[in-house]
């Protein structure tokens, strides 16, 4: 008898014990910055469920990386700026996958010129993510175009907010990322500036997390991989089926402006150009742990 | 009902397990009960929050898309949160997920289910009216949380396992430590006991539990006197409690064993019967305590004289049996028995009484005498009295001739019986002849078997066995009824003389012997004066009271008594005084040395010392007529023997003595 309920007790345990390698919730969230659109749409193929990824998605880098720090999410997207805030308290924060590198799909627009703005005197308002890759943006675009003495306003704005204003006579200037500038140039914005050329700044995007997260999560984060991989395969493929299926995420971008934003980042995810590498180890930008 | 404790504490544990499960059942429903409110609570509380800030800044439904980065905060953060969705009642103003940009009907918002948990199930989301003002004019719009179904299910199940997990955990563990520990100081104890009670091949150690440990120490304690009393028992069982030498039982034992090995080792060994040489009369003399003393003495010096390897025991009154098995050759045996006999040879003081005894032994040997414990026990004691038979105080080894012997007198005492009971034993009478007259006056009755297959069979082969094994009260009976007849018939036929008849001591000592004997007389109308009784002198030490007792009442009834074969025993005067003998017959021995001086000297001193004590002699034996010449020239009163006539058949004594007569 004592046999029978030891063997019970066994059973018990190995049944309570068994289950599939991706019985723990992973959650990863995103902004829908073009760069992170593979992952909804391996969301909405529904490849995400069956390996128990739950994907987020919320409206500013910032709010993004608060999420993550906050501990609501296992993993985010970001920049290499988001990066460098949170791995100064989180030691074993990593990058694991690389997205993309921005490719004029981040810019300043403005409702002046370079030369306008040059020239006023007047305060000039700034609307950003203060706390996002837009602060670097804007300080190299200052520092490149010498406005770093100007009377400049920083308001920190979300973009889903930032995408509804309209142009007037202040002097504005605003950092945003694809695929808010669409909304701003229908309202009356500029593009002035942008990583593709005329910002000498890098911008690259990945999935960070934690190493104690990866190793809890390695065989859902290495099937994610395999994942991205595939939807920016589909989207080379297809891009108009991509687009159909990811369209509910990137609000009120049509088809064309989604193509021309695919213009403005380059995909790392597969292999990193030498001197990309090089130009990421000077930044400090860690890439040894990467899928 | 019977049921044993181990079934019992299964019962209980299952009655626990069963209560556990009836209690973890409830607790499961009310977490998961509370699981649910708390979820609905916090949705609720989150979109009354909502509510409030949308209701307090909003100027226009337009603004409704500023709400986006809250409202997807809120949801990213909250984990039962889908989405949120702001609608005006027909169109879509806000969804936080693209998914989600459907209005759900009030039915999948609200439900009257009575349980928090139900609601849950059952509604799809919350929803919320923000009311807002456009200068003094209300507005509404829609707030709809949509509830993420799959994330609420997960954590219902995940708080469900959990819970499940450590309850039935902390059941199973507590069930395991009670079974465990029932097992280990209740069942297992108990089945030590059980087996200890059966088997008591080992002692369990103490228990913890105090009763257990009662019963545990009270059934040692008993098995402990029982093994004792058992071994007290075996001890008693086993030995003789007189000598305290190993008794019957024990050599048995120790006989079966010897004879298993010694048969597997093809081994020999020498069994010894004992017997104490007339231990009885020492008992009759000096009485029992005497003896058994006595026993005592020699037991332990038999056991000294031994070799520690030989074995001893007492198996009867003055009985015991030695075993020896080392042994070279028959020499060096034959000087352990002798060690024996010699040591026993001496004058014993028992009780200030100076005793001597000596012993006969007889040897039998396995296997050549003997392969089982009763053949060894029959032929050494065999050898025993064929020792005895040759006057005693010594050894005898049994032999096949000797064992032929006993079968054959086995075999004589066996066709005694059958021979009396077929007729076949005949009286022979032998004239008695009164010297003076030389006419015949008496005649003595003598025995005779006449067996159908063997013959004549001669009274000296079978009268010893038959007064040894006591055949001799039934054949003497027999005597003397057909003699007392014959008297009377012989008296009918003409021939009036006195008969003689041979007694033995056995019939004395039968009881209402002298009545049966007068009885015979009286009944064959004789007269006890026509009657003679002869005796020998053994009669005279054996149960003298007795003897002279019986032999005064059969005298003072009339019966003369004659003293057989006078001479040869262990006669003395004082007997002569004490009994009341009639006549003196001179054994035939005495007449044999008739032709010397010395010898005829015997015969007169015999005549004149009888006649002086009133007594008549009687000369047996008497074969010639020198005999006869000097038998009446000394006054000897009668004669009997071949001269006259050697023991005849009724019809030839008849014939003879009318012949005689005329």
């Amino acid at each position: 008898m004592l046999k029978k309920i030891i063997l019970l007790f066994t059973l018990l345990l190995l049944f309570t014990s068994c289950s599939s390698d991706y019985d723990k919730r992973l959650k990863i969230s995103a902004t829908t910055w073009v760069g992170y659109i593979p992952l909804f749409y391996a969301k909405e193929k529904g490849w995400l469920k069956p390996l128990n990824i739950k994907l987020l998605h919320v409206s500013s880098l910032a709010e993004n990386m608060y999420l993550y720090e906050a501990g609501n999410s296992d993993a985010y997207t970001g920049t290499q700026y988001e990066y460098s805030m949170l791995s100064k308290n989180m030691k074993s924060l990593k990058p694991i996958m690389m997205l993309d590198r921005s490719n004029g799909g981040d810019l300043v627009m403005g409702n002046l010129s370079v030369e306008d703005l040059q020239n006023t005197t007047s305060q000039i308002d700034a609307y950003l993510e203060l706390d996002s890759v837009n602060n670097t943006v804007l300080k190299d675009f200052l520092s490149k175009y010498k406005l770093e003495d100007k009377n400049i306003n920083y308001i920190n704005r979300d973009q889903v907010v930032i995408k509804q204003m309209q142009a007037d006579s202040k002097p504005t200037l605003i950092v945003t990322y694809v695929p808010y500038n669409f909304a701003l140039e229908k309202q009356g914005f500029m593009e002035l500036a942008s990583t593709k050329d005329s910002l000498d700044l890098l911008v690259v995007d990945a999935l960070f997390t934690r190493t104690e997260t990866y190793d809890a999560h390695q065989k859902q984060f290495s099937e994610l991989k395999k994942l991205v991989d595939k939807s920016i395969e589909s989207l080379k493929k297809d891009p108009k089926e991509f687009y159909a299926t990811v369209k509910p995420y990137i609000l009120d971008m049509s088809y064309d402006e989604f193509v021309n934003s695919l213009d403005d980042i380059v995909w790392i995810n597969r292999d990193i150009s030498p001197a990309l590498k090089q130009r990421m180890n000077q930044a400090k930008f860690p890439i040894r742990d990467l899928m | 009902m019977k049921i044993s404790i181990q079934k019992f504490i299964y019962f209980l544990v299952f009655i626990l397990l069963s209560t556990s499960v009836a209690v973890f059942t409830y607790f499961y429903f009310l977490q998961q009960e509370k699981t649910a409110s708390i979820i609905l609570h916090t949705v609720q509380s989150e979109i009354s929050e909502v509510n409030y800030i949308i209701s307090k800044t909003i100027k226009s439904k337009k603004d409704a898309e500023t709400y986006r980065p809250l409202l997807e905060r809120i949801a990213v953060n909250n984990d039962f949160i889908a989405a949120i969705v702001i609608h005006d009642g027909q169109n879509v103003l806000l969804t936080t997920d693209p998914m989600y940009k459907e209005i759900l009907p009030s039915s999948k918002l609200k439900n009257s289910e009575t349980t928090s948990y139900k609601q849950l199930m059952k509604q799809e989301g919350v929803e919320d009216i923000v009311k807002y003002y456009i200068g003094n004019k209300v507005h509404t719009l829609q707030l709809m949380f949509v509830l993420d179904k799959e994330e609420i299910n997960l954590l219902l199940h995940e708080k469900g396992m959990k819970f499940f997990i450590l309850f039935a955990l902390v059941q199973v563990i507590i069930i395991m430590l009670i079974s465990i520990v029932a097992h280990r100081f209740i069942i297992s104890p108990l089945e030590l006991l059980r087996q200890f009670a059966y088997y008591q091949n080992e002692v369990p150690k103490a228990f913890m539990l105090q009763e257990l440990e009662i019963i545990r120490y009270s059934m040692v304690e008993t098995f402990d006197r029982l093994e004792n009393e058992k071994k007290e028992l075996y001890a008693v069982a086993r030995t003789d409690s007189l000598s305290g030498l190993a008794n019957r039982n024990a050599l048995m034992e120790y006989l079966t064993r010897l004879i298993a090995s010694s048969k597997r080792d093809e081994k020999e060994f020498a069994m010894l019967f004992l017997d104490l040489d007339h231990f009885k009369s020492v008992n009759d003399a000096l009485g029992h305590n005497v003896g058994d003393d006595l026993l005592k003495k020699i037991s332990t010096i038999i056991d000294d004289v031994l070799r520690p390897n030989d074995f001893v025991a007492r198996v009867g009154g003055d009985e015991f049996v030695i075993i020896i098995q080392e042994y070279n050759s028959l020499h060096e045996l034959t000087t352990i028995i002798d060690r024996i006999q010699t040591t026993l040879t001496q004058t014993w003081v028992i009780q200030t009484n100076p005793i001597n005894i000596s012993s006969s032994i007889g040897i039998a040997f396995y296997p050549k005498d003997g392969d089982t414990l009763v053949s060894l026990m029959k032929n050494s004691d065999i050898a025993m009295y064929e020792a005895k038979k040759n006057g005693r105080s010594r050894y005898h080894f049994f032999t096949e001739a000797l064992n032929q012997r006993v079968q054959d007198t086995i075999q004589l005492e066996k066709d005694m019986k059958e021979a009396l009971a077929n007729d076949e034993f005949e009286l022979y009478y032998q004239p008695k002849v009164d010297i003076g007259s030389g006419k015949i006056i008496a005649a003595e009755a003598l025995i005779r078997w006449i067996s159908p297959t063997k013959g004549m069979i001669p009274p000296d082969v079978f009268i010893p066995l038959s007064d040894e094994n006591g055949f001799i009260v039934e054949l003497g009976e027999w005597i003397y009824r057909t003699a007392i007849k014959q008297q009377t018939l012989f008296k009918q036929a003409g021939i009036d003389i006195k008969i003689s008849i041979n007694l033995s001591p056995k019939q004395f000592l039968v009881d209402g012997f002298v009545d049966s004997f007068t009885k015979s007389i009286k009944e064959s109308e004789a007269k006890p004066s026509s009657i003679d009784v002869e005796i020998t002198e053994n009669l005279f030490y054996q149960h003298n009271d007795k003897n002279m007792e019986v032999l005064g009442a059969i005298h003072d009834y009339g019966v003369s008594i004659s003293l057989d074969d006078f001479g040869t025993g262990y006669s003395s005067l004082s007997y002569l005084k004490d009994f009341p003998i009639d006549y003196l017959k001179i054994d035939k021995s005495f007449l044999d040395d008739f032709d010397n001086e010395r010898g005829r000297v015997f015969i007169q001193t015999i005549v004149k010392m009888g006649q002086t004590l009133k007594m008549q002699i009687i000369a047996e034996g008497v074969e010639t007529a020198e005999q006869l010449e000097y038998l009446k020239s000394i006054d000897c009163d009668q004669y009997q023997g071949y001269y006259c006539s050697k023991p005849m058949n009724v019809k030839d004594f008849e014939n003879f003595y009318l012949e005689k007569k005329s």
